[in-house]
């Protein structure tokens, strides 16, 4: 109970002082009530009514001395059912009716105190939280809003700041007593009258699972079922704050008596994509599949010619379509639930094969090449792709011919797609961002099909074509995974100076768009790139040399630092606290350098190793610095994509094993006493 | 085409799809002046001619092709005046549409013409042409769906047409552009089957027949070949070894390039992984082809080089071949496509043989390629070079500008700085057209004729402009072979990397300095620049032109150098370098590829120095 009372710390005003002070007005006697004995843990264990009688007076007495007044007043109404002939209870009771009317009496005047209130930017504010802007975007936001009411004077912009800050402590004074009000006395007629208002104070003052709870109240006390826009918006803030259950009972209750409601079709897909998001992917089927039961029924009762006719047939088209790809989509979500559970994969391969038969079902009822078609192509490109990549990810079970089918397939419908897309694009001379978005999906899959199917120079056209825009700047996330495919591919064939370049970017690129994994490796494989193109060998003097001989100076452009400073800026991506929210985006390419880095770790150990068994020499030593080895060793495990310590070991290991093949083992004391003791 | 609720008509999609639907219906159901639907109901197609009875006779009298009615007999058109210009007008009308650019323009011009009183002959033939053109103009904007409708109202209605092989192929067309390939190749094999139905006659004879067959038939083993390439190996394969069957057959077809074809014969077998057949019909080629055009002779070559060393009978001295290649001269004209095949050989060979640790092999085709990128400038130090020249020309003639020196006299005074820069270009085979033409004017002039500086200034100026960027051009592709190359050298015991490192940094200079101090391999310092002396100047006393390798920083004119060792002082007079060319570019900063390159080649320079001083010292200390 006590979590209802926690305040956002970003309000002007200390809230936890404003929760004691709500004490102190509620409690009766505060600081004068002396303590009754209690045993030490508070807990009581009574063995006679009596004793059970004392150990709950014990228990008010203590509730009341900490302040607990969610307690105090549950456990005094429980002793006066329980003890109806004790002479405590009028005392109790008289308490219980003190808080009540100190409550609802302090919430309604700070209401009263707020409504009266200047409050020109309290809408605003209200539009603006609403919108889903809040710390600096919002402060600024009122900032300039403030301004522009005062017509640019900064003095009377304060005010109106300080005023709103004002009415916003009214109102969130009045939530939390309407509010407390309201959950301690819940069948209250005082109550009943106050939810409303509680509602609305707390939607102001930021409390929203207490709005979604009044609110939900509220619509069970009316009668009738609730119009369409109030059950849909109190359904969308149940389904933020995930309050699913609310959500979807707040649109049954509207469907289960509105079936002939014009919104009803929405109402079923909301429900749908709630039950979606739930994880109850059978009844999000189901609902979605009643929106169609409901377009067939509206098409046969939407005859006439009226012009509200033409809006709910094409309120009925809509919503079939819709429902038609939303089931593809939880088809392909369930799917991909089951993906990661050993014991539900093979499920997941036939829930695969059947979006992709629902999607391509969908895809033979539209005119191929039309606009409509687009969005039922990229349902069927999606569940294409996702059955490929759940086929590659069971390669060990299927052979690589088949893996190649599954992706060839996504090859004619993102050709498709592409081509109609362009042809839409010229035709309206502007390109949407959801256009460009979606595009560059489909791109990215032919891209990574071609690569499946072994056309990589196909691929690598395709890239050039498609994601290398002359404006440059950073692209979607399928831009930089593209790059990452690219780069993947440079770097398998030794062309590391073309694939750092587009290495760089995608480090640059990937941060922003919420794909920190795959910038930390990328940063990662610029160092290797960098320690790969390092002409050092035998017959070279290695960077310690230089320190040796006094010439550090000239170590600032080695590739040694270069790779450190490389190695550096990874780690720096993963210690960044301003981590924005990542993205789905397919597994493959969470370890897709891993094998890079492992054979770059090894060629670390090998190096070391070897050193340590030839000894220094001043000229004509094969040095081998171990940067990457010492940054991997440096990053916490925790924070890592995948896990550093199998890697290090595995590759020590592996050089361990490799030279002592060849008799160059090195002993237990060399590498305790060596360089490499530590890693 | 669906339509479930007229409420679509609101959305875009279904604006789209009613310009196919209305276009077509534009020659089913438009209500036309003068004209009655005679078109009968449902059965068999009728012919052009029985259409034309029931045109002129306004209602459908001939509902089917075995219709006992004559239609020779029939002579029902009256040409009047008015009929006639009718005619004339929609004919001319026609041409207008061939010149329109896109669907709306064409439709506005087939709405005025069927909204003429043209005889239906007249008409029907503007009706195929229209038909035609609006399939052309839906698969430029690429809409391929609906072109493919227009081609198919074309076949229903038109179906004893003699274009009908030629709008099956089309269709074919389209369907590849689709991704349709089986039923491209059905439209193909249509066309086979539907040209010795034509009519001979006209325009259309024997030749026409013959011509289109054979077009469908290369058309499907292209197909094949196509389709092959958007598959995975395993199915690909089967349709690569179909292809080559039909290559194999086109290649004694008497209407068939045999050449072409050949060349897509050989192309086919490597698709499909047979070698050995690349290396015969290789063979083949170079014996029937020995004399022609040489495009194509590169690509030949390298797809059979490449299959012998990946056949079974490949042998490990397969780089000989490469080598003897690499040795002839460039196919015909020597242009960039007869050179891809070399550098793409070059490129992957290097790499490979760099890959698997046989640095000297990779060593000598990482030389080839960086040959073959040079082109024609084997040296390209020579830009800077040319550059510098024409900079110091520039500057000596406007310092005699300024000091109000006539322009013969100022052109007169650089002509021997001209000859020289003519000279140099000459034989390092720079191009420098504007200098050159700006002194053909005044040789054309005259014997004694200078040359005139207001026409010669601005070509200097250009010249420097257009040597920058070749220069530019051509360092940006050779240095990071040469970083390659450099990286082998290090690889191989006993081989020198600092020769190849020092091109990567390398630039001129004119300084001032006494005699005797500008010399090879002599190292002067600042603190913000560090260089040494690849090359002085070969005759003069003023250290001119001199070639440098730049350890780091940018060398800006009046700079004082001092040597490492004697502490002799340089004065820098003028640079041009990688680091800075004469239009301002700095290369090493041009890329993050050539940044890394020219950053570790300056460390790796600094390095090897010391290890060449290092190892000095030691010599002379054990002597």
């Amino acid at each position: 109970m006590t979590d209802l009372f926690k305040f956002h710390a970003t309000r002007g005003f200390n809230r936890s002082l404003l929760i004691l002070a709500v004490l102190v007005v509620v409690t009766p006697g505060w600081g004068t009530h002396s303590t009754r004995a209690a045993d030490s843990r508070g807990a009581v264990r009574a063995q006679t009514l009596d004793e059970l009688e004392q150990s709950m007076q014990n228990l008010i007495d203590k509730a009341y001395s900490e302040s607990r007044v969610f307690l105090y007043c549950d456990v005094i109404r429980l002793y006066v059912r329980k003890f109806a002939a004790s002479g405590e209870n009028d005392l109790y009771l008289s308490k219980l009716r003190g808080i009540k009317d100190k409550l609802l009496a302090r919430g309604r005047e700070s209401l009263a105190k707020a409504n009266a209130a200047d409050q020109p930017l309290t809408a605003y504010y209200l539009s603006q939280t609403t919108a889903g802007h809040s710390g600096d975007a919002l402060g600024q936001a009122m900032e300039s809003e403030a301004r522009r009411l005062a017509g640019g004077d900064e003095a009377l912009a304060k005010g109106l700041l300080e005023r709103h800050e004002a009415t916003l402590a009214l109102y969130l004074d009045a939530a939390l007593f309407l509010s407390a009000h309201c959950l301690i006395f819940p069948n209250s007629a005082d109550s009943h009258r106050q939810l409303g208002d509680a509602a609305k104070c707390a939607e102001i003052a930021g409390f929203p699972l207490l709005e979604v709870e009044f609110r939900s109240r509220l619509m069970r006390r009316e009668h009738g079922s609730p119009a369409y826009p109030v059950a849909r918006q109190l359904s969308e803030k149940a389904t933020l704050q995930n309050r699913f259950f609310i959500a979807i009972s707040v649109l049954d209750r509207f469907l289960s008596e509105n079936y002939s409601h014009p919104m009803a079709g929405y109402g079923y897909l909301a429900s749908g994509d709630i039950h979606q998001l739930a994880g109850c992917y059978d009844v999000a089927k189901s609902k979605y599949n009643q929106a169609l039961l409901w377009s067939a029924d509206m098409d046969k009762i939407s005859r006439s010619q009226s012009s509200e006719a033409d809006l709910l047939r094409q309120n009925v088209a809509e919503i079939k379509k819709r429902a038609s790809l939303s089931i593809g989509y939880a088809i392909l979500a369930e799917a991909r639930g089951k993906h990661l559970r050993e014991s539900t994969a093979a499920f997941a391969g036939k829930l695969h094969g059947e979006a992709v038969t629902h999607f391509d079902r969908l895809v033979a009822t539209v005119e191929s090449g039309s606009l409509s078609s687009l969005d039922y192509l990229l349902g069927q490109i999606r569940s294409s792709a996702a059955a490929a990549r759940y086929k590659r990810a069971h390669s060990f079970v299927l052979g690589l011919n088949e893996i190649q089918d599954a992706y060839a397939r996504c090859i004619p419908a993102c050709e498709i797609y592409l081509r109609v897309l362009n042809q839409v694009e010229s035709k309206e001379l502007i390109s949407s961002a959801s256009n460009d978005d979606d595009g560059d999906e489909v791109a990215f899959v032919l891209l990574e099909a071609l690569h499946a199917i072994g056309k990589a120079e196909e691929g690598k056209a395709l890239f050039f074509r498609y994601f290398i825009r002359p404006e440059g700047g950073p692209g979607s996330i399928w831009a930089v995974l593209a790059k990452t495919r690219i780069a993947k591919g440079l770097v398998d064939d030794g062309d590391y100076l073309t694939a750092y370049p587009l290495l760089s970017e995608v480090v640059r690129d990937a941060r922003q768009s919420g794909l920190r994994d795959i910038g930390f490796t990328a940063a990662l494989m610029t160092g290797i790139c960098i320690s790969r193109l390092n002409p050092v060998a035998q017959g070279a003097a290695p960077a310690n040399d230089l320190v040796k001989h006094g010439r550090k100076g000239e170590l600032h452009a080695s590739a040694v630092h270069m790779a450190r400073e490389a190695y550096s800026s990874a780690l720096a991506i993963l210690a960044d606290p301003v981590d924005p929210d990542p993205v789905h985006y397919p597994d493959e390419y969470r370890g897709i350098f891993l094998d890079n880095i492992r054979e770059e770790l090894l060629a670390e150990y090998r190096g070391e190793l070897a050193l340590l068994q030839s000894g220094w020499s001043p000229l004509g030593s094969p040095s081998q610095e171990t940067s990457l080895v010492d940054a991997l060793s440096a990053l916490d495990p925790a924070m890592y994509p995948f896990n550093p310590n199998n890697l290090l070991v595995a590759a020590y290991l592996n050089a361990h094993r490799e030279l002592g093949g060849q008799g160059v083992l090195a002993s237990k004391e060399t590498t305790q006493n060596g360089k490499i003791s530590h890693k | 085409m669906i339509f479930n609720t007229a409420h679509h008509l609101q959305s875009f999609a279904l604006r789209h799809s009613m310009v196919v639907v209305f276009s077509v219906a534009l020659f089913s159901f438009y209500p036309l002046r003068g004209e009655t639907p005679t078109e009968p109901k449902g059965g068999a197609e009728i012919r052009d001619e029985q259409r034309s009875v029931n045109d002129l006779l306004g209602a459908p009298l001939i509902n089917n092709p075995d219709s006992s009615i004559a239609t020779e007999n029939t002579s029902f058109s009256e040409e009047t005046a008015y009929s006639k210009q009718q005619d004339e007008k929609a004919r001319l009308k026609s041409k207008e549409l061939g010149a329109t650019q896109n669907s709306e323009d064409a439709k506005a011009v087939i709405r005025e013409v069927l909204g003429l009183d043209a005889s239906p002959s007249v008409k029907t033939d503007f009706r195929k042409a229209s038909l035609l053109q609006l399939a052309s103009h839906a698969e430029q904007k690429k809409a391929y769906e609906e072109a493919q409708k227009y081609l198919s109202e074309y076949l229903q209605r038109y179906s004893d047409d003699a274009l009908i092989p030629v709008v099956l192929l089309r269709q074919g067309d389209l369907f590849r552009k689709m991704g349709a390939y089986d039923l491209e190749r059905q439209k193909y094999y249509d066309v086979i089957k539907s040209a010795p139905k034509v009519k001979l006659g006209g325009r259309f004879d024997l030749n026409y027949v013959k011509r289109i067959a054979f077009i469908a038939r290369s058309q499907i083993a292209d197909s094949f070949y196509e389709e092959a390439g958007k598959l995975p190996q395993h199915r690909a394969k089967d349709k690569y070894v179909s292809a080559s069957e039909m290559y194999g057959r086109l290649t004694t077809a008497e209407l068939a390039d045999k050449r072409v074809i050949t060349l897509k014969l050989v192309r086919s077998l490597y698709k499909q992984g047979d070698y050995d057949g690349v290396v015969s019909a290789g063979s083949n080629y170079f014996q029937k082809f020995k004399n022609g055009p040489e495009r194509d002779v590169d690509e030949v070559r390298y797809l059979m080089l490449d299959s012998a060393r990946r056949g079974p009978s490949a042998t490990q001295d397969y780089l000989a071949g490469y080598r003897d290649w690499f040795g002839s001269p460039p196919g015909h004209g020597g242009n960039g496509e007869a050179l891809k095949w070399r550098f793409k050989a070059a490129r992957d060979l290097a790499g490979e043989l760099f890959n698997e640790g046989k640095y000297a092999d990779s060593l000598a085709f990482y030389r080839t390629l960086a040959g073959l990128l040079s082109g024609t400038v084997t040296r390209p130090e020579e830009y800077l070079y040319l550059m510098l020249d024409i900079k110091r020309a520039l500057s000596r003639a406007e310092a005699l500008e300024a000091d109000g020196t006539p322009g013969p006299e100022i052109s007169s005074s650089i002509e021997p700085m001209l000859l020289d820069i003519q000279e140099r270009a000459k034989s390092s085979s720079v191009q420098l057209p504007l200098v050159n033409a700006v002194s053909s004017d005044r040789g054309k002039a005259g014997i004694g004729a200078v040359a005139d500086w207001s026409s010669l200034k601005p070509a200097l100026v250009k010249t420097l402009d257009d040597l920058a960027a070749d220069c530019e051009k051509a360092y940006t592709a050779i240095l990071p072979i040469l970083y390659r190359i450099a990286l082998c050298n290090e690889k191989i015991p006993a081989q020198s990397a600092l020769g190849d490192y020092e091109k990567i940094r390398v630039g001129v200079m004119d300084v001032e300095a006494k005699p005797g101090v500008v010399s090879e391999n002599v190292v002067f310092s600042n603190q913000g620049v560090k260089l040494h002396i690849l090359k002085k100047p070969a005759a003069g006393t003023d250290p001119q032109g001199v070639l440098i390798c730049v350890w780091h920083g940018i060398p800006a004119p009046g700079t004082e150098l001092k040597s490492e060792d004697g502490g002799e002082t340089v004065k820098i007079v003028d640079f041009v370098g990688l680091a800075n060319l004469a239009n301002g570019t700095n290369l090493h900063e041009k890329s993050l590829p050539l940044k890394l390159v020219s950053d570790m080649t300056s460390w790796r320079i600094s390095t090897l120095k010391w290890e060449e001083s290092f190892k000095k010292q030691v010599a002379e200390i054990a002597n």
